[in-house]
């Protein structure tokens, strides 16, 4: 049957043996001239002359075109489970290949970390320093035994904060001395006032403190970002001077 | 009961013919005044007889083209399943969910360990070396039980459909763990057909997936899609009202040709009609296709 589509319409109906609302169903067959609805979508239907035995009703407008949806989606996800499968099947391979590479040369990594630890006794021949070196970098080892903390302890986390907490102590300290410093030299306070475009006389004394304050902090941060980038520029400078 | 039927039929025949006939009578004559002569009853009702067998051939088609995938194990060769299938079979696999790097790391700890303690160090190598070899052997995934190897494809299938780390109960997670277990306990009961509880437990995972991706497709049609494409299924093997008997079974040869179900009297009767008619209808459809312009019934 072309241009026909099976169209189920719900319908609330009150059941008295029940005693409550239950839905019915009933399908219709609807004519469908341009052919456009797919399974799954919502339609409106309306009255039409009688097209055939069973079809007076044709499609009037789609409301949710779920049915297209599905397709869509459908298609999607065929080509996006192709290229993962591909992807995933290379992924794979590569391994295998890994594998069977590890088998036929019979090392594995013990051999390997063998090796590196042997390189640190003893003499080797240069096969095996080349080799070592290799190996050094496949595992991303910088030095034998490797200086690393098996495990993290509360402890050392402690002393850490402890550490960071005495050090912000002291920083804390040297700039209220400064801060101290500036607010006791007056003629130096009125000069960079003035320079931020402040009237002196007429600024209360925690004003004059808080923007002095102020002042500091942010010149000690753009100290700092100098000091930094000299430091940066003297590290570049110096690696020149070892490649000449 | 038969007589009470054929009895309707009978009426409702005679009430159609009879309106044919005064319909004809009333309007049709003055309308098909230039056209060629109308052809006899007898010749019309054996065009729609043809029409009708065309129609059925047709219709059976397209219901065989959507029967043809497997409901229970879906297209064959899905590269995710056999993929799966790869895995497990490879040869440094190890079981409970142990790592083959992992275990070296801590093996040459230990080997390493002992050393300091005993200063014979080349005594210590020699037996690492074999403990070593005992420890691969164990844990092997080749010298364990089909069991373990099941499981470590559930967990393989897990982490592929997911939503996030550590999900095992979204509803493709649910429905790929079910699929790898059907798949598995496929190999099984070919090889053990008598094995009736786990054909059992095997039906009751494929109407347990049926319902999961029906509650997916409501809940998100992207994932649904994707799941199933995934997993080698479609949309009618879902919806599909599907019991795994054993007539499914002979009909996807499960057992190769062995007869699993015998047709009745009656319906070998009814499959040698069909096939009769399909025949007739082939040949019907050939001959238009070589004459086309000759005026058949």
């Amino acid at each position: 049957m072309s241009k026909t589509v099976k169209v189920r319409v719900l319908r609330k109906s009150f059941d008295k043996v029940v005693n409550k609302e239950i839905m019915k169903r009933k399908d219709f067959l609807v004519h469908d001239e341009g052919e456009v609805a797919r399974e799954g979508d919502l339609v409106r239907i309306e009255q039409c002359r009688k097209i055939s035995k069973r079809k007076a009703f044709s499609i009037a407008e789609i409301r949710k075109n779920k049915g297209q949806q599905f397709l869509s989606h459908n298609e999607d996800a065929r080509a996006r489970v192709i290229k993962e499968e591909n992807e995933k099947t290379r992924e794979f391979l590569a391994r295998r290949k890994n594998t069977t590479e590890e088998i036929r040369n019979n090392t594995s990594l013990i051999t390997d970390l063998m090796l590196i630890e042997k390189s640190t006794k003893g003499n080797l021949s240069k096969e095996q320093k080349v080799k070592v070196s290799q190996l050094k970098d496949k595992y991303g080892i910088k030095d034998w035994p490797p200086q690393k903390d098996a495990l993290r302890l509360q402890i050392q986390s402690l002393r850490e904060e402890i550490d960071d907490l005495t050090n912000s102590v002291a920083n804390q300290e040297v700039f209220v001395r400064k801060l101290q410093n500036l607010l006791e030299d007056k003629e130096k306070g009125d000069e960079i006032l003035t320079k931020m475009g402040k009237n002196v006389e007429t600024l209360k004394k925690h004003t004059r403190k808080n923007i002095l304050r102020k002042y500091l902090l942010e010149n000690e941060q753009e100290e700092s970002k100098k000091l930094s980038s000299f430091l940066d520029q003297d590290l570049s400078k110096q690696v020149e001077d070892l490649k000449i | 009961m038969f007589q009470s039927g054929s009895i309707l039929k009978s009426i409702g025949l005679g009430r159609s013919f009879q309106q044919l006939s005064i319909r004809s009578f009333s309007t049709s004559s003055p309308i098909l005044a230039g056209r060629p002569a109308p052809l006899r009853k007898s010749l019309r009702y054996l065009r729609a007889n043809r029409r009708k067998e065309t129609n059925i051939l047709k219709q059976r088609k397209l219901e065989a083209k959507k029967n043809e995938l497997d409901p229970v194990l879906g297209k064959k060769n899905n590269a995710f399943l056999t993929r799966l299938e790869a895995e497990v079979q490879e040869p440094n696999v190890l079981t409970r969910g142990y790592e083959k790097s992992e275990v070296e790391k801590l093996l040459y700890g230990a080997q390493e360990a002992s050393i300091k303690e005993s200063f014979a160090s080349d005594s210590v190598r020699q037996s690492a070396i074999k403990q070593r070899e005992a420890v691969f052997r164990i844990l092997n995934m080749r010298n364990r039980s089909s069991a373990e190897s099941l499981k470590f494809k559930t967990d393989l299938a897990r982490k592929e459909f997911q939503r996030f780390d550590g999900d095992t109960g979204s509803s493709e997670v649910q429905a790929a763990i079910a699929t790898v277990k059907i798949h598995h306990l496929f190999k099984h009961v070919v090889e053990n057909f008598k094995d009736f509880k786990n054909i059992r437990y095997m039906r009751m995972l494929v109407q347990q997936r049926q319902k999961i991706l029906r509650y997916l497709k409501k809940d998100d049609p992207e994932k649904y899609y994707w799941t199933l494409n995934k997993l080698g299924l479609n949309d009618h093997v879902v919806h599909m009202e599907f019991n795994m008997d054993k007539r499914y079974m002979q009909e996807f040869k499960w057992f190769g040709d062995k007869v699993l179900v015998r047709d009745s009297q009656k319906q070998k009767e009814i499959k040698r009609k069909e096939k009769r008619l399909e025949k007739k209808a082939i040949r019907q459809m050939r001959a238009a296709k070589q004459d086309p312009t000759a005026r058949r019934f």
